[in-house]
């Protein structure tokens, strides 16, 4: 008797622990919306450094864009756009949206001008 | 004596059967910490629809910008359907609202509820040859030949960037109307305070809706359902003493001149009233 109660208990046991690990992995998962951009798909990525590019073609603002950049991955801005570069190229994007990462990436390559201590 | 089986099965009759509802409730706590606690999802290769709200923010602000800059609504609008917010011009317009009370974010608030604007226009699609006719300034990339063009979903396969089509899309707007213009003489109002409240052809609020104030020397912009507190089709300007202005509700409406605060009589000296204006769109 005593077997047969621990034999159902076992089984109802991993029952819940198979009810409790399909909530937590597939139900819960799928209703919330949690996801930060770095856990984008490639091709979502690319698109928003190319926005982030659009928009420092048209202000040409690199200290924005930059910041920009930074909030999608915490990747170092050059390697990023370079990446999205590849990317866009291996998606097949038009060559005006590649020209347009391509001159933010030579705007991150020419070095900023720091300002230096003024001299009596 | 009774024998102790047969108590054990009297027992077993009588009693309902708590093990099994312990082993559920152990199961189902132990399936729960493992899945959300000790090993819980990462998202991975994911879409705009399931990131958290801050994020969504930053794309949508990103979607913004980028059409500010560009001006290429068809792909504002594609890039935006990848949110899949329930309603896209309620999230930019409430978006811009936060923004607005920071002056910082103002320049921001200002090109998501353009983009607000923009998308509330319908779309007449032209046939290219009737480029003569175009009104306005056509989508980017009008010059460019055919292209592959796809939509970004969420199923798992390589997807372009949304682009234009080549076809020459052209954005008309209804045009308002004015259908009520009252002083107002209300002292507990800010001086000079000029009310507009815009509605739809059926009378309901909308949101979005460019305001053009010109005055001597001067002239502002703004938009209506930044005070969604007041109204969804609610905006507000102050009126100087003595200055005259001139009002344009959207590109399409008619411009109101003459239009300057009233001096309300009291007992006393007279103050600075304020003007409320109601438009409707025309059908």
């Amino acid at each position: 008797m005593r077997i047969q109660r621990f034999f159902w208990f076992f089984v109802i046991l991993l029952a819940g622990l198979a009810v409790g690990l399909i909530t937590g992995w597939v139900i819960i998962p799928a209703g919330v919306q949690e996801a930060s951009t770095s856990s984008l798909r490639v091709d979502y990525k690319t698109d928003m450094v190319l926005m982030v590019a659009e928009t420092y073609s048209s202000d040409g603002d690199l200290k924005a864009a930059m910041q920009r950049l930074g909030e999608i991955e915490n990747v170092t801005p050059l390697r990023q756009v370079q990446q999205a570069i590849l990317n866009a190229q291996q998606i097949g994007y038009v060559r005006a949206d590649i020209e347009i990462l391509a001159n933010l990436f030579q705007g991150l390559q020419t070095p900023t001008p720091t300002p230096t201590e003024s001299q009596p | 004596m009774i024998p102790e089986d047969f108590l054990e099965e009297e027992e077993t009759h009588r009693q309902p059967a708590w093990y099994l509802l312990t082993g559920l409730i152990l199961g189902l706590g132990l399936g729960l910490l493992i899945s959300l606690v000790i090993s819980p999802t990462h998202y991975r290769d994911t879409s705009p629809a399931f990131l958290n709200t801050q994020d969504k923010n930053a794309y949508r602000m990103l979607i913004a910008r980028s059409y500010m800059a560009g001006g290429d609504l068809p792909r504002a609008r594609k890039r935006l359907a990848l949110l899949s917010d329930s309603n896209t011009l309620d999230s930019l317009t409430a978006q811009a609202q936060e923004l607005v009370s920071n002056p910082q974010g103002e320049e921001d608030a200002r090109a998501l509820a353009a983009l607000a604007v923009a998308l509330r226009a319908p779309v007449v699609t032209l046939s290219p040859t009737t480029d003569a006719l175009a009104i306005g300034t056509p989508a980017a990339d009008q010059t460019t030949t055919p292209q592959k063009t796809e939509t970004v979903t969420s199923t798992p396969q390589a997807s372009l960037t949304p682009r234009s089509s080549p076809t020459v899309q052209t954005t008309l707007e209804a045009p308002f109307s004015l259908v009520s213009h009252e002083a107002l003489c209300d002292p507990s109002l800010p001086p000079g305070q000029m009310q507009i409240e815009v509605n739809d052809a059926d009378g309901k609020p909308l949101s979005g809706v460019q305001i053009n104030v010109a005055w001597d020397g001067g002239l502002d912009s703004f938009y209506t359902g930044l005070k969604p507190e007041v109204d969804r089709g609610y905006a507000d300007f102050t009126m100087s003493a003595d200055v005259i202005y001139s009002l344009r509700v959207s590109d399409m409406s008619q411009t109101m001149n003459g239009l300057s605060a009233p001096a309300c009589p009291t007992d006393g000296e007279p103050y600075l009233g304020g003007l409320r204006l109601i438009f409707k769109q025309i059908k």
